[in-house]
């Protein structure tokens, strides 16, 4: 299985992960509504950095709190899908995982694809902050 | 809140309006033909300060605005587009005025909706400016009124979220010095004194939430992967790593040995030992690597560093504070560098203005000419690090002497009846840290550029020194009214975007920039129209300002750099800028006093 992986240490706070995630996936750049969103600890100045993305875990908490079909488990890929279609926008996935984000604007679930299979967040980190390999 | 009327995607077609004296909120729409005559950033500011400010308005009067201008570029993915102009009548020069500030703050105005905002009035009491995407609320700001620009946006963070971007005043901008910036994160939109307006109008701070979206021209994949090849010629550049693990001051060792830094108050152009300062030092310090939104140049970084048994955090001071602090002021002293360089970011005050009114303070008692009385005890000998914090509290609370530095050079000099000739200043703004008489190139550009002795309006330094963009003599002055003119001009088109001035160094060309403007908005802008745009702002910003009085007079260079040579430099050069004057005029289609031509306004249709 693979996901995405944050260094910390790394990361310098550029948001093109965010940038490009968005445009890929909502034809804007909409930084707020991307798979991918980067945060500082607002307590120090310069504070921590981190990284909000579907860690891949898979405890599923998403899809087991939807309650149409509109969040699966797609094996093949290992990735969470989302149906527009089904989904009715009730966000209790949301509510269950803090990596579930959501545009609400096109009305959807925003949650890490890892773009079929060659991230474009990780292609864009400048500083290789953003990783993604994995293990099970 | 209405409707985008502009044509082109990254726009997000208005600027949002703020009458502080009424609190009245509005909002002001992009035509399609403001963002084709003046593309945004400084084209917006030069052309709408033009059309809406009064002639001979008191800068801090209730009529001046404070106008917030990001470019098509910004938040746009474009590389180093992070950044936001803001533009006013300035009280330090009373020209018409733009700084620039990156970090996060430009791009998340756009997710908010706002291509910028125009700012009007007088608060009747403190107030902060929030906008949360169309929800705009002025909120007291009596409890943060007082506060250093660090600790007000804690504070603001803490009032209004975690996910808010803000910006705000020190106690500078509150006492209305007429060099105090105002300070995003550690960001200053600084030169010029547009915090003294912010001051002036009771507002202490802005705090910006966007979670809307910016539409691009392209289908995405295809402006991705157009995009990524300007990444790459960023990443590629052979300059990058020198910008990516030194930020700015890397050049400072290498300009004090070709005899282009000025030293003590421009008495020399050539430090006699910077090794203290050098870069390798400064790296010593950086605890994390800091990059502005959108920028793979990352040259921003936190220091930790102490000083008497005090511990700092903050970032790294950049190459022209360092030096405007230090060289300039005799100091080589790098904890103490970087101790006032935070200071002046905590009062909220121009780093480079300070400095080089230290300076001048400094000349001026090294020739007796300012007594430790007057200076209420502070001792201002060249080489005296320890007077740089207490006189930058001193120019922040206008108190003592502080009250005649806090004026800038020329001011203080005017203030006291005496020494404007040490004053190292055009048109009431302190150079920077490329002297003029080892790049004549900048001293042709500090002397022309609306606002005063700027470096950042035409550095020429790329081609007089450095071999991009042509491979120019540092001395003389032939072909440099055309390289001047011609840099003005395209630079004026990277502050309209909003770039990065760092870019020129980076490999952007011309026809680059062309490409940066028609990539997200879909225009069909060619490098010939990069250069009849920067023109015509160039243009108006001058015509803004002889209608504010300024003449020829006004574009001149202190005599020192015009007559006598920097003692370390061999060749023995000068910047005579008078005597290509009428030859850069004329190149101008300025008529013989300075004033653009009919020919020209009609061509540019203003």
């Amino acid at each position: 299985m693979h996901y995405i992986t944050f260094d910390e240490e790394k990361c310098v706070y550029c948001d093109m992960c965010s940038g490009v995630c968005s445009l890929s996936k909502l034809k804007k750049i909409k930084p707020s509504a991307a798979c991918v969103r980067i945060a500082r600890d607002p307590a120090e100045s310069f504070g921590k950095l981190s990284c909000t993305v579907c860690d891949m875990a898979h405890e599923r908490a998403c899809i087991d709190a939807c309650p149409v079909d509109a969040l699966v488990y797609d094996e093949e890929a290992g990735v969470v899908r989302f149906d527009a279609e089904l989904c009715t926008m009730c966000e209790s996935c949301l509510e269950v995982c803090p990596n579930v984000g959501i545009d609400r604007e096109s009305e959807r679930i925003m949650i890490c694809d890892l773009c079929d299979g060659d991230p474009l967040c990780v292609q864009w980190c400048p500083e290789g902050a953003l990783t993604w390999g994995g293990a099970s | 809140m209405g409707r985008c009327v502009v044509k082109y995607s990254g726009y997000t077609g208005k600027f949002l309006v703020v009458d502080l004296g009424s609190g009245e909120i509005g909002e002001f729409a992009i035509s399609d033909e403001l963002a084709e005559m003046y593309l945004g950033g400084r084209g917006f500011v030069a052309k709408l300060l033009y059309d809406r400010l009064p002639r001979g308005i008191d800068p801090l009067g209730p009529e001046n605005e404070i106008i917030f201008a990001t470019g098509p570029a910004t938040g746009t993915m474009i590389p180093t587009a992070s950044r936001v102009a803001v533009g006013v009548k300035s009280p330090l020069t009373g020209t018409i005025s733009a700084s620039y500030m990156g970090g996060h703050f430009g791009p998340e105005l756009k997710y908010a909706g706002w291509d910028g905002v125009i700012i009007t009035g007088v608060s009747p009491k403190p107030v902060t400016l929030v906008i949360d995407d169309d929800r705009i609320e002025l909120r007291d700001a009596a409890a943060i009124w007082g506060m250093d620009t660090q600790a007000a946006q804690r504070m603001m963070t803490e009032e209004f979220g975690p996910d808010f971007r803000t910006g705000a005043i020190g106690t500078g901008g509150e006492n209305l010095v007429p060099f105090a910036n105002f300070m995003h994160v550690q960001h200053a939109a600084g030169r010029g004194g547009p915090g003294a307006v912010f001051g002036a109008k009771r507002l202490k701070g802005v705090a910006v939430r966007g979670t809307g979206g910016i539409r691009v021209a392209p289908q995405p994949a295809e402006y991705i992967s157009a995009c990524r090849e300007l990444h790459t010629i960023i990443m590629d550049n052979p300059v990058r790593p020198a910008f990516r693990w030194a930020g700015t001051t890397g050049m400072l060792p290498v300009v004090n040995e070709a005899v282009g830094l000025p030293w003590r108050n421009h008495q020399d152009d050539k430090a006699p030992d910077v090794s203290s300062i050098h870069n390798d030092e400064i790296a010593k310090y950086v605890k994390q690597y800091e990059a502005c939104s959108g920028c793979n140049v990352i040259c921003g970084s936190v220091v930790e560093f102490e000083r008497n048994g005090k511990h700092y955090r903050s970032e790294r001071i950049e190459h022209e504070s360092v030096w405007a602090l230090g060289p300039d002021c005799g100091i080589v002293d790098l904890m103490a560098l970087f101790e006032a360089n935070l200071e002046c970011d905590l009062v909220g005050i121009d780093t480079m203005t300070a400095g080089s009114t230290i300076a001048w303070a400094m000349e001026m008692t090294e020739r007796g000419l300012l007594s430790k009385e007057e200076a209420d005890g502070l001792d201002f000998t060249f080489g005296n690090a320890d007077v740089l914090v207490p006189a930058i509290r001193k120019m922040g609370s206008r108190e003592g002497i502080g009250k005649i530095l806090s004026l800038g050079s020329r001011g203080a000099a005017r203030a006291l009846g005496r020494g404007e000739e040490y004053a190292m200043q055009v048109k009431g703004l302190d150079m920077a840290a490329y002297a003029a008489r080892g790049f004549t190139g900048m001293g042709l550009s500090y002397a022309t550029t609306g606002r005063g002795a700027d470096h950042n309006k035409a550095f020429t330094v790329a081609a007089e020194f450095l071999g991009v963009l042509g491979d120019y003599d540092r001395y003389t002055m032939e072909g440099k009214p055309e390289l001047v003119k011609r840099m003005q001009d395209s630079t004026a088109i990277i502050d309209s975007l909003v770039m990065c001035m760092f870019t020129v160094d980076l490999g952007i060309t011309v026809e680059l920039y062309a490409r940066c403007a028609n990539l997200p908005t879909g225009m069909s802008i060619t490098p010939d129209d990069v250069y009849e745009i920067g023109e015509r702002i160039s243009t108006i910003e001058r015509l803004f300002n002889i209608e504010e009085g300024f003449t020829r007079a006004d574009d001149t260079l202190p005599q020192r750099l015009q007559k006598e040579p920097a003692p370390s430099d061999p060749g023995g050069h000068t910047c005579p800028v008078d005597e290509v004057m009428d030859e850069y005029y004329e190149l101008r289609q300025w008529d013989a006093e300075g004033v653009p031509t009919r020919e020209l306004r009609e061509r540019l249709g203003i």
